[in-house]
């Protein structure tokens, strides 16, 4: 790396800290370096860290990057280093020391002031710090789980049918509309909740016109007549010209002649009736759709023969000439013909009346939708991500008004750096634009945009390569983008980079195009040195298996060669890697399968979902009969049989009459019951009273599931359950059994932590931002699963309103609006795979092996290849790779129907004899506890609870008044109300309960024994109230406080409880008596406690009622 | 002096946290057992609060005048949610009850700053203007009740120039606020404030480590704490960060280290001494949601989810002995779709299905519903709440755990909570009081007591003021520690950057982790400080406020957990193959034609299926189920057919007749079908009838245009033998054809269905061998098959023929598609002998209990079962069949 790269000029431009930039930076260029070489630079302009904002794609990406720039700190206090390049960085670090002293930042000490984050931590920050202003309210923790709210939401604004609202009245239209299935409408309506910051704000701005359709038809119109204008452009004047002549040449031809399609006629007619030149505007659409018929054949190929039947007859030579050349210049230009042909599918800008009655349905039900969802929200006290970034917008205000950060966040933003650019989305994009909403040219405010729109693969998150391709060429609103492109590659070896070189600006569109996502190659220049491999594999009628082991050599060979080479397998779906992990296993390869390996079809998973369902609900017979089955018990199906067959209402029911010995077992079967179904039954005892987590795991335990595991993964893989588990507890229970496994759909086996291989499988998406020594990409022929249906179809052009169709009603042929959409949709999606090919590509350092798979079939005497699939990445990759594939295709074996049955399979299970192994010790609590004396507790009404209220107030007032000496009277009745109010007593129970407080006290005023009691006949000595006392009574650490404890004239030492218990009606003896019983074991405590205290004295115990007058010795 | 000499001066500790009180009164336990005491008067230590409250209580007491009140926490927690949701900037916010919340937090730290109210007044951001909004309305409700809140109790204190009469000392405070130093101050002028030394236990060991991730770090925590008391140490800390959210796992972690074996359906019950203090809210605790449960079905808006959950509920009467008719009550309100509950519904369901307990309690439950007022206040509905319980029999009839004891006790605490809202609180309806009564279960934390806990985890704030024998602090990332600055979001910035809150500033958080540090590193002999070095995939780093101590390497020695002792002592598993149930014993089968299809599709499928009937549990949806909507279609056509018994009959009809025919009939079978109960599944049901009008009479107008045929039908249900089985089939139509024979007909509801899944792409094993059986039956009879595909905007026959002209759609065998010469069936005849052959052949396997796990290509993700057939296990693969060109 001791060469200066070639875009050196392009690097240094970019630390600039006065001007704004948008970086296209290639993969392996080293843009994290240069983001954290400007992050330094402008550290060292502004008054505080907080005033640079930087944004990156992933909490990684932003970890890793504050490291760098710790790192570059600390560095910067050693010499400088050798290398031109790191010098850079050191001296840039240096001025930052150098600010951090002067305005005592501190940085170091506390990095937490660097404001690196992801968009949606920045986003979660402007709810925390705004809550007012982003109607939130307070910070809002969105959940990972947000399809339950939007269900909720659904469920919700169904409940309107039949209520006669206008909403109502558009559900049942659009219910029928999709044939009556109304889970499928749940279903699309929550997919589209999920996207609402795409759509909600266009349509509630649409919404506020009066003329709905004329704007959103308006819309469609432009975009048409813009695809009209660019196409006109890109034809040129004269060949556009020249096509309108050649048009109304065939078309009175053609008429003369007769014998068209009346929809044909109607285009034809168009052409002749127009004179001025063929303009960009929907009323000439039918003279470009005209065009393109004469131009093109049915396989979208410009015809290479025309006569009579395009209408060029050959008495006209000179005109079939004319069009003969025309078309010659379309054959070379694919791009241009595309753009032609689309012309045919570009729809008619107005929505038919069906279309529009349901579209405007829809536009009604969305916003109410959105309404139920907030409520949902509100509710349930959760949000989804979607919420805190629109709300992130509210916060920020409107643009014309924008939001002072300052007075929330302290420092004026000064500096925004945003990594993986290309990812950015229409809500991010309104983030960025609200953001820098007030910004001025020269107010020495920066934004800093790198990224490389050739790897944007993450339309599935509404990421928008356009953008890029747009603010490239424009800029933000306020902010004025200087573009700048990388080219050196410190990653990859010559060989791959000259390869991608060769082979991407094919793979990748001619050119880039803002509406269609396109994103033409840029070249990368190699700074490695040494050579380095790219190598094709060619299968012909191979399936998986076969290629599977070809893999397998692969990757055996490359570790032959390097033993600490890194190995990435990179597969575009997660299908495709059952037979690879397979072959893998089987060949002793150890391997990470990263997030791809489906949780729900792990056997352990498998079982442990038996286990919860079987008991959560003893009526789940599949799950029960699962349970007996699987490898714990491992019945044979001959006892499995018996137990089903037997009359109980549930196996749990039947298995008790089994380990009865009511049903015929065999032995075998017998003893295995037992063993289950003991654990089962003391699990089944534990119901409510765990965690759902913890009381699976404990009867997983029990039946020894870990001992069934085949390996370590799969402990992991339960893990990763029980933790799923664990968020969907309700109170230890499900919330219902029958929804268990949707809850499981996403998830994927997680490799075992920091556990690293050399060999990893993963998605390519997973892998980016990552690279390896080499990197094998299988299955290439795979084509994209089709999108889903939806409810809505639109599209957002940069720059452009929304275009909006709704779904074909149900068994119908689509419209044309809506498979416009989706066709655009579908070419991006196209494209980004593309993309997703390059991504990949990429990932390598030395080496980099293609597979792929094509049929051949034999005709006659030859064997012909057919092209592979279009949508594969093989079809993009093949005029590059079709020679390998001609090579190797006399060899190949040509299909036939046979079928073999597969192996009998074999059931694994637990053997009798075994047993659980011994757990080490457990260590116990031993420690002495603190007790506390009191410890009955009655039933709830109020009158146990005035009463516990009116006693402590009693004591509270008694002892006041032993102190001070002054009883309360009736005229303290509004103090004590108050106090009971604040004890809790109702308010309508005060005045009575203050009552009974007096003459509680008068009472044991008046009362003889009450007098004696408190020393008023001052016959008692060494007198305490209320005495705390703690000792160690029997081991352990108890505590009272005892009421009234004293001497009498004869030197017993009493310790009295007062109760101010009341009692209406007879049977006071009673009562009584069993106040006694329940207060005994208290003061036996206190007389414990006493005796340790005045051991010397004799010691008795009584219970005083002063409103009965009551008094009870204890013995 | 000492805090425990002073204590036994008779000073009084007053304590930031009632945790810290707890722990100073064992500790002063253990201080005097040390000193060879076996009984003391217990020393007064008081959490600040409480002693607060104490001493105006007090103080009223002497004045002898009618002071203001004081609000509880959960009544001022109802007036600000009041004060918020009434307020102009709070009604529309997406989460007003938080930010209640959090205005009530502005609220305590603008009087802890001593920050008064008009401050706010200039300063012009929507945050401010509407905490200015809150607080003064907050100030008027209180001043109409004539109380003063827990805020203001200091501020009372100063103003009324109060004095305590005994000695206190502070324990635990980190750093006192203004309003709390301004009143330590003029106590301390009065010889009233003594001070504690620091303890002399600084100087211990710091060390510094760094886990794997969050995860380890907990379980490298409690291997150590483990360790400690196993060498002598009798009190440990643990420092957890963000202890609420890792309650579980920290408990479970601990758990696993301490008591490893325990973790065990049949292990004896343990006590570890371990307590993780963040307790968790009241009503998460099973006891407490049963409870709940309860009362929502009350309510009279119970959903099917509800009633399941209350079916299965152990605290209600009767659940243990009625827990399989419980569970099949459950089930079969999941195949009927019942979705609508009260307790009234319950009632008669539970009687239906001989619940007799629960159809008890439910009838009590009705009847007290019954007189139930329509609003009333806080403290009579907990009375009455309590009053419903009881009549369920809650909390159940199993012998209650010690912590079941507990958070019974407290929820009757509770109950007393909200039945001390009566003032602040206006008369509710049901719904109302029980939302509010949730909310306060909610806010209510509630630890069981635990029986001498040597180890406590604990968060960082609630450690102040703490000592121990050992001390470990978790989650000191560079980026958590020093923490970021976290302002309040409402007080404007420079308000609290001026009265010095020190969470408003960088500088200020940076002071605040450098004190916290120097607390811990003297709060124990020994002190372990970590950090998790890695989150999810992304690394981080050290705090830099460690780099001061030696760094040592995690002990690499740990207790397995019981997982881990039984994966590592897995014995050799048996392997068997066992694919081959009892033979069929009856030759009479229930299952019909699907014997064979399920048969066909996976063998183990139709065993299980039909012989050991596992069935799935079905879930209660609104939309109409698609088995629902084909019986509807069917009736109708039926029942239409049965009246025109020909095509002539049909013909003979005016469109109008017809249609007035179709509509009447599509009615009846709907309503009988679905039998709405609500007015969503009214709606629904009306849709419905109209759809399928629609569909039946674009059929019958294909019926018209076909050549002249009879429906037959006498006999439609007939029986079958075939390989030893006896089977019932009932084909939907069949129709006679005018020049001899019959057509046999099957209804689909969905597009998917095409005749050539009459063929076996896999040998012996064609996809739907149904109507090929019913072929079969009709023998020489037979001249045409086909499904008449009945689906939204598709309605059309799909067939094959010997070649007669039956209707559009069915072709004459071969057709198009049927790739004879990779050997599919030549002619009608071969095609017949083929079907012949191979459903004898599947019907013998179902009798001989032929249950292998082999499913035809896409089988399993139609099917329920894969747990219990294993196909998952070895990685079984579905058949591969040649596609269809
Ligand atoms: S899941 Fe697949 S293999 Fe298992 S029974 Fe069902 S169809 Fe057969």
């Amino acid at each position: 790396m001791a060469d200066v790269p070639a875009d050196q000029a392009a690097r240094e431009r970019a630390l600039d800290p006065s001007a704004s930039f948008i970086v296209q930076a290639p993969a392996g260029s080293g843009k994290t370096e240069l983001l954290t070489q400007r992050y330094l630079r402008l550290l060292a302009t502004v008054r505080a860290p907080e005033q640079i904002l930087a944004i990156t794609f992933t909490r990684k990406a932003a970890a890793e990057m504050r490291q760098r720039i710790l790192q570059s700190l600390s560095a910067a206090s050693a010499p400088p280093p050798e290398s031109p390049h790191k010098r850079t960085t050191w001296s840039l670090a240096q001025a930052v020391l150098e600010r951090d002293r002067e305005l005592g930042w501190q940085i170091e000490q506390q990095p937490s002031r660097l404001r690196i984050q992801t968009i949606d931590a920045f986003s979660a920050s402007l709810a925390r710090r705004l809550p007012v202003m982003a109607g939130t309210g307070s910070a809002v923790e969105p959940t990972d789980e947000p399809w339950p709210l939007y269900e909720a939401a659904c469920h919700q604004l169904l409940t309107c049918l039949g209520d006669g609202s206008s909403i109502a009245h558009h559900l049942e239209a659009l219910i029928a509309h999709l044939g009556n299935r109304v889970e499928r409408l749940i279903e699309m309506l929550s997919a589209l909740l999920a996207k609402r910051d795409q759509w909600l704000h266009a349509i509630v701005q649409a919404r506020r016109d009066a003329d709905l359709r004329g704007l959103l038809e308006g819309t469609l119109q432009h975009v048409v007549e813009r695809h009209l204008a660019l196409l006109r452009d890109r034809l040129g004047a004269a060949q556009t010209a020249e096509l309108l002549e050649l048009v109304r040449f065939s078309a009175e031809n053609l008429l003369a002649n007769g014998a068209v399609s009346s929809e044909r006629r109607a285009q034809l007619e168009a052409c002749l009736a127009m004179t001025a030149p063929l303009a960009a505007s929907v009323e000439c659409l039918a003279v470009w759709r005209a065009i393109a018929t004469m131009a093109f054949n049915k396989e979208g190929e410009p015809y290479s023969k025309v006569d009579k039947r395009h209408g060029f007859p050959k008495e006209n030579a000179a005109m079939k000439q004319r069009l003969l050349s025309v078309l010659n210049v379309l054959r070379d230009d694919a791009d241009l013909c595309d753009r032609l042909l689309d012309v045919n599918v570009l729809p008619d800008p107005r929505y038919s009346d069906e279309q529009w009655r349901i579209l405007e349905a829809l536009l009604e039900i969305l916003p109410a939708a959105v309404a139920e969802l907030q409520l949902v929200f509100q509710s349930r006290m959760q949000a989804d991500y979607v919420e805190i970034a629109l709300r992130a917008l509210q916060a920020l205000g409107p643009a014309t008004e924008p939001t002072d950060l300052a007075l929330a966040f302290d420092y004026r933003l000064q500096h925004i750096l945003i990594d993986e650019f290309q990812d950015t989305s229409f809500a991010q994009h309104e983030l960025l634009e609200r953001l820098t909403a007030g910004w001025q040219p020269e107010d020495g405010r920066t934004l800093f945009c790198v990224g490389d729109p050739m790897q944007s693969i993450y339309r599935f998150r509404q990421a928008e390569v356009g953008l890029f391709i747009q603010l490239q060429q424009q800029g933000l609103s306020n902010v004025p983008l200087t573009p700048l492109r990388l080219e050196a590659n410190f990653r990859s070896e010559p060989a791959i980079v000259s390869w991608v070189n060769s082979v991407f600006p094919d793979v990748l569109p001619k050119r880039s195009d803002v509406e269609q996502g396109a994103v033409e190659y840029s070249p990368s220049v190699a700074v490695r040195k040494r050579e380095g491999i790219v190598k094709v594999h060619p299968l012909v009628n191979a399936d998986r298996q076969i290629e599977a082991l070809k893999i397998v050599d692969i990757v055996r060979d490359t570790l032959e060669q390097d033993r600490d080479s890194t190995i990435a397998i990179l597969v575009s779906t997660r299908s495709r890697v059952d037979a690879i992990a397979r072959e893998l296993t089987r060949a002793n390869i150890e391997f990470q399968a990263v997030e791809i390996e489906p949780l729900y079809e792990r056997p352990v998973v498998q079982d442990l979902i038996a286990l919860t369902r079987a008991l959560v609900h003893l009526a789940d017979r599949t799950a029960w009969l699962s349970v007996l089955r699987a490898p714990w018990c491992g019945l044979r199906l001959a006892d499995l049989h018996a137990i089903a067959k037997y009359p109980a209402p549930t196996i749990e029911a039947a298995l008790q009459a089994a380990v009865q010995g009511q049903i015929d077992l065999s032995p075998d079967g017998q003893a295995r019951v037992a063993r289950t179904n003991a654990v089962l039954a003391a699990a089944l005892d534990e119901r409510g009273r765990w965690p759902l987590r913890t009381w699976v795991e404990r009867a997983w335990n029990a039946l020894g599931g870990a001992a069934t595991a085949v390996r370590a993964q799969d402990l992991e893989d339960a893990e990763t359950y029980f933790q799923r588990l664990e968020g969907l507890d309700v109170a230890g229970d499900l919330e219902d059994v029958a929804r268990l496994e949707e809850h499981l759909a996403e998830l994927f086996a997680r490799p075992r932590l920091l556990e690293t291989s050399n060999v990893e499988v993963m998605t390519i998406h997973a892998a980016k931002g990552l690279e390896f020594d080499t990197v094998i990409l299988p299955s290439l022929d795979a084509t994209i699963p089709y999108e889903d249906r939806e409810l809505l179809r639109w599209t957002r052009l940069p720059g452009e309103g929304i275009v909006l169709a709704p779904i074909k009603a149900e068994g119908s042929d689509p419209d044309p609006i809506y498979r416009w959409i989706e066709r655009l949709e579908r070419r991006r999606a196209l494209l980004e795979r593309g993309r997703l090919l390059y991504v990949a590509a990429t990932r390598a350092k030395k080496q980099l092996h293609l597979l792929g798979n094509v049929t051949a079939r034999q005709d006659d005497d030859e064997v012909r290849l057919s092209d592979p699939r279009e949508g594969s990445m093989l079809r993009m990759l093949w005029p590059a790779v079709a020679a390998d594939f001609e090579a190797v295709k006399s060899e190949a074996e040509m299909p036939s129907r046979t079928s073999l049955s597969p192996p009998p399979q074999q059931l694994r299970r637990l053997p009798l004899d075994w047993s659980q192994p011994a757990a080490p010790a457990p260590l116990v609590a031993k420690a002495m506890p603190l007790v506390d004396a009191e410890t009955v507790r009655p039933v709830f009404d109020w009158v146990t609870q005035t009463g516990r209220h009116v006693g402590t107030l009693v004591h509270r007032e008694l002892d006041r008044a032993l102190r001070t000496g002054t009883w309360p009277t009736r005229g303290d009745c509004g103090r004590l109300e108050a106090e009971l109010a604040e004890l809790g007593v109702p308010p309508a129970r005060c005045a009575d309960a203050a009552v009974r407080v007096v003459e509680a006290l008068g009472k044991m005023q008046s009362d003889e024994r009450g007098r004696w009691l408190l020393g008023l006949t001052g016959e008692i000595a060494d007198v305490e109230s209320e005495l705390a006392l703690t000792g160690i009574v029997q081991g352990r650490i108890v505590q009272g406080v005892i009421d009234r404890t004293f001497v009498d004239t004869e030197g017993t030492r009493w310790i009295v409880d007062f109760k101010t218990s009341t009692h209406e009606g007879g049977g006071l003896e009673k009562f009584l008596d069993e106040e006694v019983i329940r207060y005994t074991p208290q003061l036996k405590r206190y007389a414990d406690l006493m005796r340790l205290w005045r051991p010397a004295e004799r010691i008795r115990m009584a219970l005083y009622f002063p409103l009965l007058g009551a008094w009870r010795e204890i013995n | 002096m000492q805090l425990y000499s002073l204590l036994e001066q008779g000073v009084v500790a007053l304590t930031a946290s009632r945790r810290l009180a707890h722990a100073i009164r064992l500790g002063f336990a253990q201080h005097a057992q040390a000193r060879g005491l076996a009984v003391w008067r217990t020393p007064q230590v008081l959490p600040w609060s409480t002693w607060l409250h104490e001493q105006r209580l007090a103080a009223r007491a002497a004045q002898q005048r009618k002071l203001e009140g004081l609000l509880t926490a959960a009544q001022a927690r109802v007036l600000w949610d009041e004060v918020v949701a009434k307020s102009r900037s709070g009604s529309s916010l997406l989460m007003p009850s938080n930010a209640a919340r959090l205005a009530a937090r502005s609220w305590q730290l603008l009087h802890d700053y001593l920050i008064p109210l008009d401050r706010l007044e200039h300063i012009d951001t929507e945050e401010s203007r509407a905490l200015l909004e809150w607080c003064r309305a907050f100030e008027r409700r209180c001043q109409a009740l004539g109380v003063i809140d827990g805020a203001r109790l200091t501020h009372w204190l100063f103003e009324t120039q109060f004095v305590p009469e005994e000695r206190v000392v502070l324990a635990g405070f980190d750093m006192l606020v203004p309003a709390v130093q301004r009143l330590v101050d003029r106590w301390r002028a009065c010889g009233r404030v003594a001070d504690a030394e620091a303890t002399a236990a600084a100087e211990g060991s710091v060390e510094v480590l760094g886990a794997a991730d969050a995860t380890a770090e907990i379980e490298l925590a409690a291997q150590w704490a483990r360790s400690q008391l196993e060498n002598g140490a009798t009190s440990v800390g643990v420092i957890v960060g963000d202890l609420q959210s890792r309650r579980e796992e920290v408990q479970r972690v601990f758990e696993d280290v301490f008591a490893p074996g325990r973790r065990h359906a049949q292990a004896p019950e343990t006590e570890i001494p371990v307590v993780v203090a963040a307790p968790p809210p009241l009503a998460t605790y099973p006891l407490v949601d049963a409870a709940l449960l309860v009362l929502r079905l009350a309510t009279g808006e119970g959903d099917s989810k509800l009633v399941g959950r209350i079916l299965r509920s152990p605290f209600v009467e009767g659940a243990i002995a009625e827990r399989s008719e419980r569970a099949i009550a459950d089930q079969e309100l999941r195949k009927r779709q019942r979705d609508e509950w009260s307790w009234a519904s319950l009632e008669r369901w539970a009687a239906l299905q001989r619940c007799n307990a629960l159809a008890l309690a439910a009838r009590g439950v009705v009847a007290a519903l019954r007189s139930l007022p329509r609003q009333a206040l806080p403290s009579e509905w907990a009375e009455r709440f309590y009053g419903l319980l009881a009549l369920v029999g809650w909390p159940g009839e199993r012998t209650l755990t010690s912590v079941e004891h507990q958070v019974l006790a407290k929820f009757q605490d509770a109950l007393a909570q909200f039945g001390s809202l009566d003032p602040v609180a206006p008369r509710l309806t049901f719904a109302q009081a029980l939302r509010r009564f949730e909310e306060l279960l909610r806010d209510t934390p509630f630890e069981p007591e635990t029986t001498g806990a040597s180890v406590v985890v604990i968060d960082a704030t609630t450690s102040a003021g703490m000592q121990f024998d050992a001390l470990w602090v978790t989650g000191l990332q560079a980026d958590r520690f020093p923490a970021p600055a976290s302002p309040d979001p409402l007080i404007p910035l420079e308000l609290q950057r001026t009265a010095g809150m020190p969470q408003a500033s960088a500088d200020g958080s940076l002071h605040f982790a450098r004190a916290q540090l120097s607390r811990w590193t003297r709060s124990a002999q020994r002190v372990v400080l970590s950090w998790p070095e890695h989150e999810g995939d992304a690394e981080l780093t050290m705090s830099p406020l460690l780099t001061q101590f030696a760094r040592v390497e995690p002990r690499a020695e740990r207790t397995a957990t019981l997982r881990e002792l039984l994966f590592a002592n897995r014995p050799q598993l048996e392997v068997i193959v066992d694919d081959r149930a009892p033979p069929v014993t009856s030759a009479r089968a229930s299952g019909g034609a699907r014997i064979l299809e399920l048969q066909s599709r996976c063998p183990f499928r139709a065993y299980a299926e039909l012989r050991l009937e596992a069935t799935a549990l079905e879930r209660v949806s609104i939309g109409v189920d698609p088995a629902d909507r084909g019986g509807i279609l069917h009736d109708v056509l039926h029942e239409i057919w049965a009246q025109l018994q020909t095509q002539d009959a049909l013909r003979a009809l005016s469109d109008a007749e017809l249609e007035a025919r179709v509509r009447d009939a599509a009615q009846r079978c709907a309503m009988r079908i679905l039998s709405p109960e609500t007015r969503l599944r009214e709606r629904l049901a009306s849709l419905e009838i109209e759809s399928a009008v629609r569909q039946i009479l674009t059929l019958l107008a294909i019926e018209r245009q076909r050549p002249p045929f009879k429906v037959r039908f006498a006999e439609i249900s007939e029986r079958y033998s075939i390989g030893g089985l006896e089977i019932t089939l009932r084909p939907d139509r069949i129709d006679e054809l005018n020049d001899g024979g019959e057509l046999l007909i099957d209804y689909k509801l969905g597009d998917a269905h095409r005749p050539t899944d009459w063929l076996d792409r896999v040998p012996g094993r064609p996809r739907s061998p149904q109507l090929p059986l019913y072929g079969l039956a009709h023998g020489e009879r037979l001249r045409a098959l086909a499904f008449v595909v009945l689906a939204a905007g598709k309605v059309e026959y799909r067939g094959w023929s010997d070649g007669a002209n039956v209707a559009p759609g069915v072709d004459a065998y071969p057709p198009k598609g049927v790739k004879v010469d990779l050997g599919d069936p030549m002619d009608w005849q071969a095609l017949q002998h083929q079907w012949r052959f191979a459903l004898t052949r599947l019907a013998e396997q179902f009798v001989a209990g032929e249950a292998t796990v082999d499913p035809l290509r896409n089988a399993c993700d139609t099917c329920h079962l894969s747990m219990l057939c294993r196909v998952h296990e070895l990685g079984t693969s579905e058949r591969a069949e040649v596609e269809h060109g």
